[in-house]
């Protein structure tokens, strides 16, 4: 009796010894640099990407990154084919419905940017008619949408695709986040454009970025907000956020 | 049993209840007094952890990135060229930018100010350069000697960064006769005259800027630390004073142990050691019965009752039994020692002189013809006769271990140790003469019809020397004997046994 019981006990912990090294799947994006995109040699790489190991670390997993269709990236989720979504997504009240979010690892904002000799001003009846690009399944379409209703809008797959549309000139602005533009903006594609106007601080735009998990995976979520507070004390934090950028942006 | 008792008195669980109450008393002033204190330690640490320290870090943060904005300030005021000036703007926006998610307006403002400087700094080069540039066309082909070396001077000035470009070089470099006899000094002197203000301009602003962000970074050094280190210091007071507490405390739980303990002993160890002594004390042929103090607890008090009660008790039985004791050793009718009483003490005598190399006397004594005057005068008579007999005898044992005792019937005999054998016998012969002279007129009147009353003995002794092989057996035969031969020989009469 007990030798039975004894190999339960020991196939249990076995078992949940396997469970814990099986490996944390994430999913990010791919298209969104410098947070999140394919580098020349055909990895994955940026903010999000480093973040996330470092995160795997910290908890002693494993990690599996995958890229994944932003619109599809929360059906995914919901779905089970990866345990995290670490792709500078924004808590906003639709997607909470649908998932749980951690404590934000960073912030920024969304801001338009164009040739800044045809545009000076970016309200709504300035922007009247005027072609705006931006990615489709985002806070920025939804706060388009809800606050431009008279502009042109182009919801595009991505965010690179969206800044395709203004150097093609299809689009005359874009609309999303200052760091992420920042990259465009100092290549040679975006030497003609600029930032325009001030920052769009809205509860729309509220552009914190989060750490998607699957509802009711309280566990997790606690493991991964506890290791975001480790790597930014212990400053592997900084180190990447140093990387990529030249200030913090937590 | 006493009826003392103490005026004040206490009951002992009464007391216990008082001292229960005590010790909880100064357990709730102590926790009324610890958990506001460890309440306030608990608040305050709470306070630094959620409030004061995210507010350090952020401040912290915060000026970080105001040096950085120095650092952009300063590298834009050096850089040589547009796209430099450019790269370095826009990523001093987006730190500018990221300011708006801090509440703190002047810091918001104050960056965005420092933003608009930049730019103007920008928008006065890029003017710069413009004016540069056009300057570039001064000079028409062919030129004249005069304007050769004015423009070999020329491109020595415009080969300096534009921003050393200023009057006083212009005015090293041209002599005042290069100055007079070139036609093109007017132009020249005005376009470095524009492109000087322009640098002043610059410098102006660069400095207005630089001390604003003097002023922003002295803002920022937040007073979060001040407030860290003044809750940091008021835990510590409040963990010393919690400390300085308890060390009263348990101070005054010390003293109210040590009162405890001496109001134990008076009250209650001494008193139950007396009450002990007491007990022990207690013996069954004292005169008198113990008697203790009253004390201070009631159920001690009960107890010193039931000692001295008990006491009281253990005395009357002792008297009791002694009584009954002599009883069972005595003879109802005479008032001599019983058979009882004689076995034990023959026993003891002879034992006795056998051990001590003593002499010891029996004398069996029986009243001749007892039957006979029993018949003639009636049974109270015949009492009346034992009686006078033990009289007579009892006058002849008065010394310590002389016993008279009635053997049974109209037997009796005398135990006499130490006594020579011809003392013994004088004795006897004493005793018989006493006996048959003994007067009996009472009786005689009583009884006028019957022949007047007599009353003769016979005697049997035995007499143990030391040295005697005999037991207590045969020296008890020994005096049977002897009183059967003086029956044998006639009666009245004393005979020695051998």
């Amino acid at each position: 009796m007990i030798k039975i019981i004894l190999s339960l006990l020991l196939g249990l912990s076995v078992s949940w010894n396997v469970a814990l090294a099986q490996p944390l799947r994430i999913a990010t994006e791919g298209a969104y640099p410098p947070f999140s995109y394919w580098n020349d040699q055909g990895q994955l790489a940026g903010f999000d990407i480093e973040i996330a190991q470092v995160l795997c670390q910290a908890m002693q997993r494993e990690c599996q990154i995958q890229a994944v269709e932003w619109s599809h990236i929360i059906e995914g989720l919901e779905q089970d084919q990866y345990d995290l979504v670490i792709a500078s997504m924004a808590k906003t009240p639709e997607r909470e419905r649908r998932v749980d979010f951690t404590d934000y690892y960073y912030r920024s904002h969304s801001i338009f940017v164009g040739d800044p000799s045809r545009f000076q001003e970016v309200s709504a009846e300035a922007l009247q008619g005027v072609r705006i690009a931006t990615g489709r399944d985002t806070i920025m379409s939804d706060y388009l949408q809800a606050t431009y209703p008279l502009s042109e809008l182009h919801l595009t797959e991505d965010f690179e695709k969206a800044l395709d549309l203004l150097v093609k000139g299809e689009v005359d602005l874009v609309l999303s986040d200052t760091i992420n533009i920042l990259d465009f903006l100092q290549s040679d594609a975006g030497a003609r454009f600029d930032y325009l106007g001030d920052p769009l601080i809205s509860d729309l735009l509220h552009a914190k970025a989060h750490i998607a998990v699957r509802k009711g995976q309280d566990q997790l979520r606690d493991a991964v907000n506890a290791a975001i507070l480790q790597i930014r004390l212990d400053g592997t934090y900084d180190l990447i956020n140093r990387h990529y950028f030249p200030f913090s942006i937590y | 049993m006493s009826s003392k008792s103490r005026r004040f008195q206490v009951h002992l669980a009464t007391s216990l209840f008082g001292v229960l109450a005590l010790v909880v008393f100064l357990f709730i002033i102590a926790l009324l007094v610890s958990v506001p204190l460890l309440q306030g330690i608990s608040d305050k640490s709470e306070v630094t952890r959620k409030q004061l320290l995210p507010e350090l870090v952020s401040a912290q943060r915060n000026a970080l990135k105001t040096e950085k904005i120095y650092a952009y300030l300063q590298a834009i005021y050096r850089a040589q060229n547009a796209l430099d000036e450019r790269n370095l703007r826009l990523e001093a926006q987006v730190l500018t930018q990221s300011f708006a998610f801090e509440s703190d307006q002047v810091l918001l403002e104050e960056t965005t100010a420092l933003l608009a400087s930049m730019r103007e700094m920008i928008r006065l080069r890029q003017e710069q350069r413009q004016l540069k540039h056009l300057s570039e066309n001064l000079f028409p082909e062919p030129l004249s000697r005069a304007e050769l070396a004015t423009q070999l001077l020329f491109s020595q000035l415009q080969a300096y960064p534009i921003s050393e470009v200023r009057s006083e070089r212009l005015h090293q470099l041209f002599s005042t006769e290069l100055r007079q006899s070139s036609p093109l000094w007017p132009e020249i002197s005005d376009y470095v005259q524009q492109i000087a203000a322009l640098n002043d301009q610059v410098d102006q602003i660069y400095r207005e800027a630089l001390q604003r962000q003097e002023q922003l970074a002295s803002y920022l050094s937040s007073d979060a630390a001040l407030k860290t280190q003044e809750l940091a210091l008021e835990i510590r007071n409040d963990v010393e004073r919690l400390g300085r507490y308890i060390v009263y405390f348990i101070l005054i739980a010390a003293c109210v142990a040590g009162v405890l303990l001496l109001v134990f002993r008076h009250a209650v160890q001494f008193p139950i050691e007396t009450l002990v002594r007491g007990l022990k004390a207690i013996r069954p042929d004292s005169p008198v019965g113990v008697e203790l103090q009253p004390v201070f607890f009631k159920e001690l008090d009960t107890i010193r009752h039931a000692i001295e009660d008990y006491s009281q008790m253990t005395r009357d039985l002792h008297q009791l039994n002694a009584q009954l004791h002599a009883l069972s050793q005595q003879d109802g009718l005479t008032g001599l020692a019983n058979r009882r009483c004689f076995d034990t003490t023959l026993a003891e005598e002879f034992h006795r002189a056998l051990r001590h190399g003593q002499t010891l006397s029996l004398l069996l004594i029986d009243i001749d013809h007892f039957k006979q005057l029993n018949d003639t005068y009636g049974h109270l008579i015949g009492d009346l006769c034992l009686k006078r007999l033990a009289e007579v005898l009892q006058h002849y044992t008065q010394r310590a271990g002389e016993l008279a005792a009635r053997f049974g019937g109209e037997e009796f005999t005398l135990i006499l140790p130490q006594m020579g054998l011809q003392q013994v016998l004088e004795m006897a012969e004493r005793i018989r003469l006493e006996v048959s002279e003994l007067n009996f007129d009472e009786v005689n009147r009583a009884y006028p019809d019957l022949p007047p009353l007599e009353m003769q003995v016979s005697i049997g002794v035995a007499h143990y020397l030391p040295g005697d092989h005999l037991d207590q057996e045969s020296f008890f035969i020994q005096a049977d004997k002897a009183l059967y031969r003086a029956k044998a020989e006639g009666r009245n009469r004393v005979c020695e046994g051998v």
